[in-house]
C-alpha cells in the first residue's frame, strides 16, 4: 500500500460514524483539560486508560487519546492567555506575551493567533507524520536487539537530558521505573521478583495505577496545595481574528515554530514543552524590536503556540515506527495499544495498516474539529474554570478508584494507586519528575529483552553493540550525547530548574 | 542540595543496596552470556547508588540548604485526602460502591471544602447517583458489592 492509498483508506477509517464521534471526544476532552489548570494531558490520559480498554476496537481507542493529546496543547493557550494560569506546561511562555496581549484588550487576537497559529503547525506536523513515517519505518525493519537497546538508550538519555530538570534526578527516576518494571515474574526463566509470596503482584505493577498515582492522583494533592491560588477574572475577549498586521507580524513565527515544533516533537523528551521554548527565544532574538516582547508581542503567541502543537503531532512518529515513546503521555498511549493486542514499531504499518493510517487521518480531522472548538467557543471554555475543585477533585477521584478496581476487580490496585499516588506527590514535591520513570517502566521488558537476546547472540560480548554498523553508530551518537551534555552541565553549573513534564 | 533531597537520596541509597542484595543473593545474577533474573534488578540498584555518590559529591557540602517543603500548613488538605481516598477504598467492599461514595463525599466536603451542611448533602446525592447510574448502566463496569448497595 503506497502514501497516498494508505492515507486514503486512513480517512475513510477515520470517518466512520463511531471514529469520528471519538475524535471530537477526545479533542473536546483535550481541551477541556488544556483549559483546566492541575490537570495536564499525561494525568487525563491515564485516568481514562482503563475506559480505553473496555473499548475493544484499538483504532478507535487510540484515535480518542490521540485527540485528548493534542486537544490540551490547542486548550492550554486559553488560561495562559487569559487569566496568565498555563493550562498545562507547554503554554507556560505564550503566557508571557499573551497575558500582556490580553491587558492590552487584544485578548481575541492572542486566542485567535493561537489557534490559527496551532491549526497550521498541527496540520504541518501531521503532513510531516504522514510522509516521514512510513520509510522510517521501512528502515526500522533492518532493527534487530542491539539496534533496538542502543535506541532506547539513546532515547531515555535524552529524555532525562532534554526534560530541563535536574539530569541526575532524572536518571534516578529511570533506573527506579525499572526496577519497579522487574517486579512480577522473571520474562525469561519465570522465576518470581520481588513478589514477596503477594500474589496480585506475579504479574508485577500494573501501568494504569502507576500512571494513574503518579499523574493523577499527586496531581490532585498538588492542586488541593494551591487552593485559592487560582481565581477566576472575568476579562473582555475582544475580536477574536487577526487583523492584517497581526498577522504580517506572526506569520513568520507561526511558520518557524511549526518547523521547530516538527524537529523537536520527533526527539525523545523534547516533546512540546521545549519546542515553546525554543520557539519563543528565536523569535525574540530575530525580532527588529526584541524589547516588545514580555510586553505583549504576537509573535511571543503565535511562534509557541505553533511549535507545542507541531510537536504535538510528531511525536507520534517514533511511536508508530519504531515503537518508542518520547514522553509520558505517549508513553500512556503505547500502553494502550499493548492491552489492545497490537505492539507499536516498524511492524505496525504492515500488520496494523488500519490503526496506522487511521490515526494519522484522524489527526488531520481532529486538527479542524479543534479550530472550531476553540474559536468560536472560548468564551464557553473560560466558563469551565468556575467549576469548583471541591468537586472536580472528588470526580477525578471517584473515576481513578472505579477505574483501578476494574482491572481485576479487587482493592487490591485502587491500594497500590494511593500508594504511587503519595510517592508521586512527595517525588513533584522534591523536583523528581515522574515522567522518565513512566517511560523507562514501560520500556523496561523490551530493554531487558533485547539486551539479554542481543548477549545471546554474541555469547555474552558486549562487542556486539559497537561491532555492527546502526548499533554502533547509535552507541557512538549516545556517547556523544552523554559526554557533550555531561560537559555542559559541568560547564554552567547552574542550579537545574524544578521542572516537572505535563506531557 | 536541600537537606530533603540528602534524605531522599540516603532513602535511594538503602533501596537500592537492599535490591542489589536481593538480585545477587537471591535471584542470582547469572552470567553474562546468560544474564539470571537478579541481573537486571542488581544493574539498576548499582546505577542508582552511583547516581546518588555522584549527586552527593558535586554539591558542596555548603550547598546545603535548609528550605521548608511544606508552606505552613499546605500539606494538611493532601493528607486528608489520601486518609479519605484510602478509607473509601476500604469501605467499597465491605459497605458497598453507592455507600461508601455517598460517605466519602460527604467527608470530602466536610473535612476539606468545608462546605456548609445543606451543599455537602446536595453534592452527596447527586454525585452518588450521577456515579452509580454512570458506572453501572452505562459504562457496564462491574462495582464491588458490600453489606448495603
Amino acid at each position: 500500500m503506497d502514501m497516498f492509498q494508505g492515507l486514503m483508506s486512513g480517512f475513510s477509517i477515520a470517518l466512520t460514524g463511531n471514529n469520528l464521534l471519538f475524535c471530537f471526544l477526545g479533542a473536546l476532552l483535550g481541551t477541556a483539560v488544556g483549559v483546566l489548570p492541575g490537570l495536564g494531558p499525561a494525568a487525563t490520559i491515564s485516568l481514562l486508560l482503563p475506559v480505553v480498554y473496555a473499548m475493544g476496537e484499538p483504532t478507535t481507542a487510540i484515535i480518542f487519546l490521540a485527540g485528548i493529546y493534542y486537544g490540551a496543547m490547542y486548550g492550554g493557550s486559553t488560561t495562559s492567555i487569559l487569566l496568565r494560569i498555563p493550562g498545562e506546561a507547554a503554554s507556560v511562555v505564550t503566557s508571557i506575551d499573551g497575558y500582556q496581549m490580553a491587558q492590552k484588550g487584544k485578548a481575541g487576537a492572542a486566542l485567535g493567533i493561537a489557534a490559527i497559529g496551532s491549526f497550521i503547525a498541527g496540520t504541518v506536523g501531521v503532513i510531516g507524520l504522514t510522509f516521514v513515517a512510513p520509510p522510517l519505518a521501512e528502515f526500522a525493519l533492518k532493527f534487530g536487539p542491539p539496534e533496538y537497546f542502543a535506541l532506547m538508550l539513546i532515547g531515555l538519555l535524552l529524555a532525562v537530558f532534554l526534560s530541563g530538570g535536574s539530569p541526575i534526578k532524572g536518571s534516578i527516576m529511570l533506573f527506579l521505573g525499572i526496577m519497579l518494571a522487574n517486579v512480577g515474574l522473571d520474562p525469561i526463566s519465570g522465576k518470581e521478583r520481588f513478589t514477596f509470596g503477594v500474589i496480585s503482584l506475579q504479574n508485577g505493577f500494573e501501568f494504569v495505577t502507576l500512571a494513574m498515582g503518579l499523574f493523577g492522583l499527586s496531581e490532585v494533592f498538588i492542586t488541593l496545595e494551591q487552593k485559592g491560588a487560582a481565581e477566576f477574572v472575568t476579562k473582555k475577549i475582544g475580536k477574536l481574528f487577526p487583523t492584517a498586521k497581526d498577522w504580517a507580524d506572526s506569520k513568520g513565527a507561526v511558520l518557524r515554530g511549526s518547523i521547530i515544533g516538527f524537529f523537536t516533537g520527533v526527539i525523545p523528551g523534547g516533546g512540546a514543552v521545549v519546542a515553546s521554548l525554543t520557539s519563543y527565544a528565536l523569535e525574540k532574538r530575530l525580532s527588529k524590536n526584541p524589547e516588545e516582547f514580555g510586553q505583549g508581542a504576537i509573535a511571543g503567541v503565535a511562534g509557541p503556540e505553533s511549535a507545542n502543537n507541531g510537536a504535538s503531532s510528531s511525536s507520534f512518529i517514533p511511536l508508530l515506527t519504531l515503537g518508542i515513546p518520547c514522553n509520558a503521555s505517549i508513553a500512556m498511549i503505547f500502553a494502550a495499544l499493548l492491552v489492545q493486542g497490537i505492539t507499536p514499531g516498524p511492524f505496525l504499518i504492515s500488520e496494523h495498516p488500519s490503526v496506522f493510517w487511521g490515526v494519522i487521518a484522524s489527526m488531520y480531522l481532529g486538527n479542524v474539529i479543534l479550530l472550531i472548538l476553540n474559536l468560536p467557543m472560548v468564551g464557553v471554555w473560560v466558563q469551565l474554570l468556575k467549576v469548583p475543585f471541591g468537586i472536580l477533585g472528588p470526580v477525578i477521584v471517584m473515576f481513578t478508584v472505579v477505574g483501578c478496581y476494574s482491572l481485576n476487580n479487587d482493592v487490591f490496585n485502587v491500594y497500590m494507586f494511593i500508594i504511587f499516588g503519595i510517592v508521586g506527590y512527595i517525588l513533584r514535591k522534591l523536583c523528581f519528575d515522574p515522567g522518565p520513570m513512566i517511560m523507562s517502566f514501560i520500556l523496561a521488558p523490551l530493554i531487558e529483552n533485547s539486551l539479554r537476546q542481543s548477549l545471546l547472540m554474541s555469547a555474552g560480548s558486549f562487542g556486539i553493540f559497537v561491532s555492527r554498523p546502526i548499533s554502533g553508530t547509535l552507541m557512538a551518537l549516545f556517547a556523544i550525547i552523554l559526554i557533550g551534555q555531561l560537559y555542559v552541565a559541568f560547564k554552567n553549573k547552574k542550579k537545574a530548574k524544578c521542572v516537572v513534564s505535563e506531557e | 542540595m536541600t537537606k530533603q533531597e540528602r534524605l531522599s537520596a540516603v532513602f535511594f541509597i538503602v533501596l537500592s543496596i537492599a535490591v542489589i542484595y536481593y538480585g545477587v543473593a537471591i535471584l542470582k545474577l547469572g552470567t553474562v552470556q546468560e544474564p539470571g533474573p537478579g541481573f537486571f534488578p542488581a544493574l539498576c540498584g548499582t546505577g542508582i547508588v552511583i547516581l546518588c555518590l555522584v549527586w552527593f559529591f558535586t554539591s558542596r557540602s555548603s550547598e546545603v540548604k535548609q528550605e521548608a517543603l511544606w508552606a505552613e500548613g499546605t500539606w494538611i488538605a493532601p493528607l486528608i485526602a489520601a486518609v479519605l481516598i484510602t478509607a473509601y477504598t476500604t469501605g467499597l467492599e465491605i459497605l458497598g460502591y453507592a455507600t461508601s461514595t455517598f460517605l466519602f463525599l460527604i467527608a470530602w466536603q466536610v473535612f476539606i471544602e468545608r462546605e456548609k451542611w445543606l451543599k455537602t448533602g446536595i453534592i452527596a446525592v447527586v454525585g452518588t447517583v450521577v456515579m452509580y447510574v454512570l458506572f453501572s448502566s452505562l459504562l457496564g463496569v462491574p462495582l464491588p458489592d458490600g453489606l448495603l448497595l
